[in-house]
């Protein structure tokens, strides 16, 4: 039986449009049903149906990172409450000389965020590790996470100075009476979701399902070359 | 605390059809033994999507076969239950025959 346009069309968009999955085995069996006297009509959607469920299963691996991102950046005014005076104080500071001082200055308003998106990291992985879905953990992928989460927790942070266009808002609020403050709640919350999803997608970058699409596709080659 | 993978309706469908195919578990058989078994047709994707899942929580595991003309060049994907998947299916029926205990019977019908 000779494949019609539609169908090319189809396995091609099957295979190519996967979500991280591996779709060859599927388009396999599908065009064995259509050899087998299935119509173009079945075949047509079985390929629609798996891409909407490939696109479905896709989402769903990312969708539990974020929503923990986010309900975990609501409660960074209680760590901040916590955290009281008690990361760098300004007294430890202004004794120091340049560039201590400043160094300082600056750490002290980064400090409390960093370590409250690395608390977040912690209770994410305690959790991945009560359910038992993390399988390896190098300290390569941990020194990953928690350095790109503190990339992009800075570069949300100045991306979210720039949108506000307050002209108040310079780079010296960075401070514990600055932009960490109760004034911008609502919009802190967006570089820290950020710098936790992040931190969380670079520490467990392969989602199982590309880590799988890589092992199937060694075992493929290993299949084709005996 | 002991760790349960009980497993939902279609999961245990399939890894019961998987158990009765034996080695010849790929994913046309599979639709096929699922859409007989079930009374009504069952898509292929759906099928590999659940499989995926089993996979990822240990309970199948799946070996590249041989690529057939018919299926344009491309490989068979062969299934079989692993001896955690045979345990989450006798947990699974455990916990269902306790529970299906209390099922009240249905009064017939008069009429």
């Amino acid at each position: 039986m000779k494949p019609n346009l539609a169908v090319t069309l189809a396995a091609w968009m099957l295979e190519h449009l996967t979500f991280g999955r591996d779709c060859e085995s599927l388009s396999g069996d599908l065009l064995e049903e259509l050899v087998a006297g299935r119509s173009t009509g079945w075949y047509l959607r079985q390929v629609t149906i798996s891409i909407v469920i490939g696109a479905c299963e896709a989402v769903r691996e990312y969708i539990a990172p974020l929503v923990f991102s986010a309900a975990w950046s609501t409660l960074y005014p209680l760590w901040q409450f916590m955290g009281r005076n008690r990361f760098i104080h300004p007294d430890h500071w202004v004794t120091l000389g340049w560039p201590y001082s400043t160094m300082l200055y600056l750490a002290g308003g980064i400090l409390p965020a960093v370590t409250f998106v690395w608390f977040g990291l912690l209770v994410y992985l305690l959790l991945l590790l009560r359910l038992r879905r993390v399988a390896e953990l190098s300290s390569f992928r941990i020194l990953l996470g928690l350095s790109t989460s503190l990339n992009v927790l800075l570069s949300a942070t100045l991306g979210l100075f720039y949108y506000l266009k307050n002209p108040a808002i310079n780079l010296q609020a960075v401070a514990p009476e600055g932009f960490y403050s109760l004034f911008h709640i609502s919009s802190i919350n967006v570089p820290l979701t950020f710098s936790l999803l992040a931190a969380i997608l670079s520490l467990l970058p392969h989602a199982p399902r590309i880590a799988r699409r890589r092992k199937f596709r060694m075992q493929l080659r290993s299949v084709e070359q005996p | 605390m002991r760790d349960h993978n009980f497993l939902g309706e279609f999961e245990l469908m399939l890894l019961l059809t998987l158990i009765r195919l034996g080695d010849e578990a790929y994913g046309v058989p599979l639709s096929r033994e699922l859409a007989l078994m079930r009374g009504r047709d069952v898509s292929v994707g759906s099928v590999y999507a659940s499989l995926d899942r089993l996979e990822l929580k240990g309970l199948v595991e799946s070996s590249l076969g041989e690529a057939t003309p018919e299926r344009g060049g491309r490989a068979k994907r062969y299934f079989r239950v692993t001896e955690q998947g045979l345990r989450a299916v006798h947990d699974t029926r455990k916990v269902l025959s306790r529970l299906w205990k209390s099922l009240p019977s249905v009064k017939e019908d008069p009429a």
